[in-house]
């Protein structure tokens, strides 16, 4: 006998009820079809007598708008964009305004707004030859730290030129500070708004994949004001003007800076071996008074090393910065470098220490556990001091932690980590790479 | 214990059962070749999310229980022409040439007078714009990246001809090769902010030929009224020829083996385009599958990843082991040396190649439920691949280096031969059923796919004769088993007008699952006999995905092949 007879009926009944209509349909039909086709095409017509117009949820369309490139497809127009402002400003959110070849000249116009969750802002409007920036070492505006300022995005480098005009204001309402020097007391944490406007030129030249250098310069007018956060002093109110330089003054700097950078990193944005080496050379002259001007020298270099496979790998970073004075002068307190937060020591807060100089080293070992999820181990460690024969692996604030990374279009779209020093646990959460 | 299942085609039972005032189980048309269509009003236009489209997918789209045989296949296991599919290669009636032509009509677009830039590429995930060609034809144009000359390009020109013939709905696609100065900005495009320098700026990323041509992909764009995609998923509820779960059609769930083959794996709503061709209100929806830009070793825009292919894009359970393991358990798939590709053809190998163990990027609803008969469909279609097919088209894709065309080839026939092994061994293979004259007589003749494409050699074939009444369903033996050793069987001259089913199993010695029975069943009419019926004993839904999962850890473990 054939296999299965008997089990036939009992797989109608299943198919029947697993939605697969037509027996349904010719059940209920009071002419039998004496075709297959007629059959068919009778349950079509039911179908048909039903039919209701598709109508895709909220999630879906809203998913759709975002996927197929937001309001406009067109590079020109307005994008929306998410991001950070800087350092402890909280996730960010603005809009781009693009303008490409102005008159049918290489002359571009890009406009970007942001405001973040701590009511951080940061406007940009440049105008200029950008066609090539994505691609050509440019230095950003000052109110991103040196921290992040070899961190530019996922793109290899290639070689190209870009030059423009760059107008910035930063409103930061609520930067933390705790004194200065590595003594400073986690108690002594103050507040000040920060704001900034900057017009400053900007060349970037990218000699071919790996050597680039640019250099920006222009008028930077600071103002300092009491901090907006209710639960905590004033930096005013805390410390004197004699230990903290700039504390009374709002000058306007002629601020000059040229950067070298050496990137032989196989991705930028997520880099699995190879390395950069960066070199920055600032000059800030204080134009009301002459008291805030000095010189700054950074030295950052980053390597990446392959541990026996492509989905593990230890990430080192040196960099140190040197702040110099000029004879009788000094640094001001808000444009001197920091210790601590989501891109320097993450067992401490934000800017937990400021000094003229400083010294960071960082070792990530990462691995991917998914192509979209990076974890990471990570040990830091470094110092800030004020005198440059203070340089030494010695007296090193320490911190260690882990956390995990969200990748999306070859870079670290965003950070989860929890770093622990001997102040505590910090949790750090920030969108865009460690370093 | 193993449980065994019938696969009996799902017309054939569900519209056969339910006329119950008469009762039959072959209607006059059976086998049906050709769905009817009928005319719908144009349906509204939607635009599906990936992402919505990777969450249903990988949750309530899971298959749960017994997976139900598919439900668009003929009384012979076939699947019908219609709106989603047409029996191309199948039928084993397209010649090299027309394999190689594949859905071209003409010779591409028309270069003669220029291209003219109507828009930008506002899909997919590789540089391109859309264009007028001289003679106002419109195509979507794709470039290379610029380290990877005519991987992405030439990929595709190769993956759509392969589709093609396979069955599926796709667009002309041409490989064509043009210079900078036949390239020129339409009013629409400046008034969209695209700018000359910006077109400059777009080809600086695409590999600059010696002859001063950029190799490019050429869409030519599809006729009909663009309404949406469709998913791998339920129904269109206004679309009134659609009335199979998207999920139960054979020829979505048969398509994860040619997916297998080409690696193609970017398999969800956003690549398919559904179009409504007709007038507003009297017309139907036809439904294309587009983008081949990843397939086979390429990512579009860069060489494919190497997970691809091997796991999905989230796979909890390997990420918790990562997780825990602090990165130093691997996957086996991590272990993988890759030799050093040809950087037109890009990651794309057959030797760690699982047929069963294939991934696309994310779980697919279809592919999720495909049973051993639709795989088995599916073999069948890749059967009539000959090596000398799979090279002319392979051909077709230009590569200049004549070393990436071999490896690719090379590469080709491995996986094919992977899958057809797999595929055809686990289930009878005969098929391809006819009637010939034998003396004053009838027989049946078929192929054994599997002694055809030398997966395994047939010893004899045991066959049983019975009369089988349409009405009630029943069968009544004729007769003792016989055997033969050639594939032809004889028909009983004592039969009567009306129906005969012969079972048949295939004896072998290395290919004990041959021995599964096959079920034939005939009709004689005026001009004698044809066959209208065919049923395979194949394993129950449910069981296989078992198997599937049992494979995947084995292979995690290091053991299987």
């Amino acid at each position: 006998m054939p296999f299965g007879r008997n089990q036939s009926s009992a797989l109608v009944v299943v198919l029947m009820l697993s939605g697969i209509a037509f027996g349904q349909s010719e059940a209920s039909a009071p002419e039998p079809a004496a075709t297959r086709a007629e059959l068919l095409r009778k349950a079509k017509l039911q179908k048909q007598q039903t039919s209701t117009p598709l109508k895709l949820g909220l999630m879906e369309r809203m998913f759709a708008v975002a996927e197929n490139g937001g309001l406009s497809r067109s590079p020109a127009g307005i994008h929306p964009t998410i991001g950070t402002v800087t350092s402890g400003s909280g996730p960010s959110f603005g809009a781009r305004f693009g303008l490409y070849d102005i008159g049918q000249l290489p002359l571009d116009l890009s406009i970007h707004g942001a405001v973040s969750t701590r009511k951080y802002q940061d406007y940009n409007v440049d105008i200029g030859e950008m066609s090539s920036r994505d691609t050509t070492f440019t230095l950003q505006p000052l109110g991103r730290r040196l921290t992040t300022e070899f961190d530019e995005g996922p793109s290899l480098k290639e070689p190209g030129r870009t030059l423009f005009l760059n107008v910035n204001f930063n409103h930061f309402p609520r930067e933390d500070f705790y004194g200065l020097g590595p003594d400073s007391l986690r108690a002594n944490l103050s507040d000040y708004l920060y704001r900034s406007v900057s017009v400053e030129g900007v060349w970037g030249i990218q000699f071919n994949r790996w050597l680039g250098w640019s250099v920006r310069g222009g008028f930077l007018g600071i103002n300092i004001q009491p901090g907006t956060d209710r639960d905590t002093p004033d930096v005013q109110f805390l410390f004197a003007q004699d230990s903290t330089p700039g504390l009374l003054a709002g000058p306007d700097f002629l601020h000059v800076e040229t950067a070298l950078l050496a990137d032989y990193r196989d991705k930028p944005g997520d880099a699995h071996k190879g390395g950069m080496l960066g070199l920055v050379l600032g000059h800030f002259d204080d134009r009301g008074s002459d008291q805030l001007r000095f010189e700054r020298i950074s030295v950052e270099t980053r390597q990446y090393l392959p541990l026996w496979s492509n989905y593990r790998r230890l990430a080192l970073r040196f960099l140190t910065s040197f702040d110099q004075p000029s004879a009788g002068g000094q640094v001001p307190f808000y444009l001197m470098e920091c210790l601590g937060g989501t891109n320097s020591i993450r067992g401490f807060p934000e800017y937990r220490f400021r000094d003229r100089n400083l010294l960071l080293m960082s070792a990530e070992y990462r691995w991917d556990a998914a192509e979209f999820l990076q974890m990471v181990l990570f040990y830091d460690t470094g110092k800030v001091f004020s005198r440059p024969g203070d340089f030494g692996f010695t007296g090193l604030e320490k911190g260690f932690g882990g956390g995990l990374r969200i990748k999306k279009g070859g870079t670290v779209f965003l950070r989860l980590e929890l770093g622990h020093s001997r102040e505590g646990n910090e949790v750090h959460f920030r969108l865009g790479p460690s370093f | 214990m193993k449980k065994w299942a019938l696969f009996i085609p799902a017309w054939f039972l569900v519209l056969g059962f339910s006329a119950e005032l008469s009762w039959q189980r072959f209607y006059p048309d059976d086998p049906l070749w050709e769905e009817p269509q009928i005319t719908i009003k144009k349906p509204v236009a939607v635009k599906r999310s990936e992402i919505s489209d990777f969450f249903d997918s990988s949750t309530a789209r899971k298959p749960h229980g017994e997976i139900p045989p598919a439900g668009d296949v003929n009384t012979v296991g076939g699947v019908p022409d219609s709106a989603w599919f047409e029996n191309r290669i199948g039928t084993g009636k397209m010649s090299v040439e027309d394999v190689v032509r594949g859905p071209n009509q003409g010779d591409g677009p028309d270069l003669g007078s220029g291209w003219e830039i109507t828009d930008t590429k506002g899909e997919g995930v590789t540089a391109g714009f859309k264009i007028k060609d001289g003679r106002g034809d419109t195509y979507f144009v794709k470039l290379d990246p610029v380290n990877y000359p005519q991987l992405t390009t030439s990929a595709e020109v190769i993956s759509t001809k392969f589709f093609y013939a396979f069955g599926y709905n796709v667009p002309e696609n041409y490989l064509a090769f043009v210079r900078r100065d036949q390239l020129r900005l339409s009013s629409e495009a400046v008034k969209e902010g695209f700018t000359e320098r910006q077109l400059d700026q777009m080809l600086k990323k695409a590999p600059l030929r010696p002859d001063g041509t950029y190799q490019v992909l050429a869409s030519r764009k599809i006729e009909g009224d663009p309404v949406g995609q469709f998913e791998f998923w339920g129904t269109r509820p206004d679309d009134a020829n659609d009335v199979i779960p998207h999920e139960n059609r054979r020829e979505l769930r048969g398509f994860r083996l040619f997916c297998a083959w080409l690696n193609h794996i970017d398999i969800d709503a956003i690549n398919t385009l559904d179009v409504f061709v007709g007038k507003k209100d009297k017309g139907y929806v036809k439904h294309y599958l587009i983008d081949f830009g990843t397939t086979m070793g390429s990512g579009a825009f860069e060489p494919q990843r190497p997970r691809v292919g091997h796991e999905y894009s989230v796979d909890w359970g390997n990420i918790g082991k990562s997780i825990l393991t602090l990165g130093l358990w691997e996957r086996e798939w991590q272990k993988i040396k890759y030799p050093d590709f040809p950087s037109s053809v890009g990651n794309f190998e057959a030797r760690h190649f699982h047929p069963e163990l294939w991934r696309p990027d994310y779980l697919n609803p279809a592919f999720e439920r495909m049973r051993p008969g639709d795989a088995f469909w599916a073999a069948a279609i890749m059967s009539r691949f000959s090596d000398e097919i799979v090279r002319e088209v392979v051909k077709a894709g230009r590569l200049s280096d004549p070393k990436a065309e071999r490896y690719m080839l090379n590469t080709l026939l491995d996986r094919r031969d992977k899958i057809l092994s797999y595929y055809l061994s686990g289930m009878n293979p005969i098929d391809r059923f006819r009637i010939d004259r034998r003396g004053d007589g009838w027989q049946l003749t078929f192929v054994n796919l599997g002694a055809e494409t030398g997966v395994g050699q047939a010893d004899s074939y045991e066959y049983t004769w019975y009369s089988y009444e349409n009405q009630s369903d029943r069968l009544k033996r004729l007769g003792d088993t016989h055997t033969v050793g050639l594939e032809a069987i004889p028909i009983p001259k004592e039969s009567r007008d009306g129906f005969l089913a012969v079972q048949c199993r295939t004896i072998s010695r290395d290919k004990p699952d041959w021995a599964k029975p096959v079920l034939v069943y005939l009709k004689r009419d005026r001009s004698g006999y044809r066959v209208i019926g065919l049923e395979r004993e194949e394993e129950n839904g449910q069981h296989d995905l078992e198997r599937r999962r049992q494979l995947a850890e084995r292979r995690d473990a290091g053991s299987a092949e």
